[in-house]
């Protein structure tokens, strides 16, 4: 069966939609700026969605006296954006809709432990039932008016490949006629202070793959995809998922093994779902988060089935590792790599590092013959997905 | 759906371990023989970690295909230890522990780190709902061929999490709980008079009890089996089971299963079942708040 790619929908710190996200791709323009829309002292540049929570529900045409969570209203934007370009209807069929996050509503539980902590009987209580990563899913699926099956994966920051698999299965499986699958993260203290904490976090901007990078910069946003069956699709689709996989690297709770065991299985297996070789992956979205672990793992991993040959390139340094939602955002540009030939530029790449011995594409380009794309989410507790998104012949 | 085999079940429940419903000594010190990683595990990270490495025992580490986790809140007791640490400490010199093990997947992935189980590993995290997406995840893992899905559900209460509940008005039929649940599925051996699941749906949004009744003859329908032969297990909405039972002139009454309140209480309902059941097809119905809804059919194959 064919599962073909109907809709896109995304919101990054780089733009608020697809179109504006390709356009900065395309100018190279990134996100990263000091954190503006939560309090922290911590002073690393982050790619936030450059809208208030305000302005973020008035594009929305929510009302603007209740309480929303950022996650929630990222994912209402770029989940509403690939439902309407699908062009399908909810009501015609059964439709689902698959979300991942890391932290749900901890942007607002944050405020609420301010007041609650002291005395339990204190903080708002509109402030915490938000808290748990099915109220967005709940919440997003309800604005869209989708009755059919919903659901939340959370697995750290391979949650929306793990969203996506898991939609193309029941496509599969005939148990959905189509779906909206993908993720959504809202930036809030908790998580950059746990980055922070695991001395993970680049002061400057990131460099994926570069010789120098020092760590990772965190963005946040949303992503999502529709998918149907081929000959369900109401438009032409952008192309096929051919390939997925989720392997465990079962190496350390938040580290990589040096062999990138768990990415080789992952990229392997995803090939043999799609019955592909590697010479037919014309051109790899790394993870490439910009930690010296990471990168160097994954490039392993990748040398180990492609040798030095496939064009490759992380967007992190333009959105920000976006996690719960990066798989989502990512899913959106490589679906649009095969569709138009794109290759989007690896910012802030100079020298190679003589221990991976791979140089990243650095510049934007277009009208390539892309084939098959392979696109790669890695999480903490070893958990590595690959997607592959494939030309319709 | 094809039939998938439940050949094992563990539950962990106010310290009380059951395997395939009999309770059965333990001792976390030989499950997890590392002092410093026991150490740092949170209570719920135990809970789960113990329960499912108890289920999976008996299993070589490389036939098992798939582990697949279900949590409503994951690692309360994590996450609030690192958002207090955030205040007390200004954001500077913070321990990355309870960062870390906050995370939802941490029990799965613990499983695999200490067993070595490179396969899928996934964890759903979606209110009443979050066991049946993990076991209709494993279902089809099973379906397509996987040889053995390591299922589980893990949830812990905290003052913090029992307080707000209270508050929020959570509790005003039911205790608030918590527990493990771990279980082994696998593809059916005809023949073995093993437990086994036949159907699982889900639905999203207030039902009315003839709604519910529609959609339960449609499931009985669609596995062949006639509706008034069911026996029920009801978890949380106990009214709805009894107006059930009258309406489709059940055989048998429904089986009282004992509720408390937390969000994976379905894998508990499940173990009951399993362990309790004597009918041919059992159906558990299960309402989380009114918006949650799920049934499971069990057989025998």
């Amino acid at each position: 069966m064919k599962i073909a790619v109907t809709g896109l929908g995304a919101v990054s710190g780089i733009g608020l939609n697809v179109s504006g996200n390709v356009e900065s791709l395309r100018r190279k323009r990134h996100g990263m700026a000091r954190p503006q829309f939560f309090a922290t002292e911590l002073d690393v540049p982050v790619s936030e969605v450059k809208l208030s929570n305000a302005e973020l529900a008035k594009c929305l045409n929510l009302n603007a006296e209740r309480v929303y969570s950022r996650t929630a209203l990222l994912g209402l934007m770029a989940a509403r954006e690939a439902l309407t370009d699908s062009g399908i209807s909810t009501d015609k069929m059964r439709v689902g809709f698959i979300s991942s996050t890391s932290v749900g509503g901890m942007d607002l539980s944050e405020v609420f432990y301010n007041d609650f902590r002291t005395d339990h009987n204190r903080g708002r209580l509109r402030m915490v039932s938000q808290h748990d990563c099915g109220s967005s899913t709940e919440f997003i699926a309800n604005q869209l008016g989708i009755k059919g099956f919903q659901t939340t994966v959370s697995t750290a920051c391979s949650s929306a490949g793990n969203a996506i698999m898991l939609g193309a299965r029941m496509l599969k499986h005939n148990m959905l006629d189509a779906v909206i699958a993908g993720g959504t993260d809202a930036l809030c203290k908790f998580t950059l202070n746990g980055f922070n904490s695991l001395m993970i976090l680049d002061k400057e901007h990131c460099r994926p793959f570069d010789a120098t990078r020092a760590g990772l910069n965190l963005g946040e946003g949303a992503g999502y995809i529709v998918m149907q069956r081929y000959e369900d699709a109401v438009r032409e689709p952008y192309c096929l998922l051919t390939g997925y996989a989720n392997a465990n690297d079962a190496y350390h709770q938040t580290g990589c093994s040096p062999e990138g065991n768990g990415a080789f299985k992952s990229m392997s297996e995803a090939m043999t779902v799609a019955s592909l070789q590697p010479s037919d992956i014309d051109y790899i979205n790394v993870h490439g988060t910009a930690t010296p672990n990471n990168d160097l793992s994954e490039a392993t991993a990748i040398r180990r089935i492609f040798g030095d040959s496939v064009p490759f390139s992380s967007v992190k340094a333009f959105i920000g590792h976006t996690l719960g939602a990066s798989e989502g955002i990512e899913a959106v540009y490589s679906a649009l790599s095969v569709k138009n030939g794109y290759v989007y530029p690896n910012l802030n790449f100079k020298s190679v590092d003589p221990n991976i011995g791979l140089s990243p594409e650095t510049e934007f380009a277009e009208g390539r013959n892309i084939r098959n794309v392979l696109s790669n989410a890695f999480g903490f507790g070893g958990n590595d997905t690959s997607l592959i998104f494939s030309k319709i012949d | 759906m094809k039939p998938i085999t439940i050949t094992k079940s563990c539950q962990l429940k106010a310290d009380i371990l059951t395997v395939n419903g009999c309770e059965e000594p333990f001792d976390f010190k030989e499950l997890v023989a590392d002092a410093s990683l026991r150490r740092r595990m949170s209570r719920i990270v135990k809970m789960g970690v113990a329960c499912g490495l108890k289920c999976a025992e008996d299993l070589p580490s490389d036939s098992i295909d798939g582990i697949v986790t279900a949590t409503g809140l994951g690692c309360l007791g994590d996450t609030e230890k690192f958002m207090e640490s955030i205040v007390v400490n200004n954001e500077r010199l913070l321990n990355p522990t309870p960062f870390i093990q906050s995370t939802f997947n941490t029990i799965g992935g613990q499983i695999a780190l200490l067993r070595g189980i490179h396969s899928y590993n996934v964890t759903y995290v979606h209110r009443g709902l979050s066991f049946e997406s993990a076991l209709i995840d494993a279902a089809m893992q099973v379906a397509d061929g996987k040889r053995n899905v390591l299922l589980g559900a893990v949830d812990e209460i905290t003052a913090s999490s029992a307080d707000i509940q209270r508050r929020l008005g959570m509790t005003r039929k039911y205790e608030l709980g918590e527990g493990a649940n771990f279980f082994v599925l696998n593809a059916t051996t005809p023949g073995s008079n093993r437990p086994a699941i036949l159907d699982i749906d889900t639905r999203s949004g207030r039902m009315t009890d003839d709604e519910t009744i529609e959609w339960i003859v449609e499931m009985a329908k669609r596995n062949s089996i006639n509706a008034s032969d069911l026996c029920i297990v009801a978890n949380r909405n106990a009214t709805t089971a009894d107006s059930v039972a009258n309406r489709l002139s059940l055989k048998n009454k429904p089986l009282p299963f004992k509720t408390c309140e937390y969000h994976t209480l379905s894998a508990q309902a499940l173990d009951f079942a399993i362990n309790n059941s004597t009918a041919n097809n059992t159906l558990i119905i299960s309402d989380y708040q009114g918006i949650n809804h799920s049934l499971i059919l069990l057989g025998r194959i």
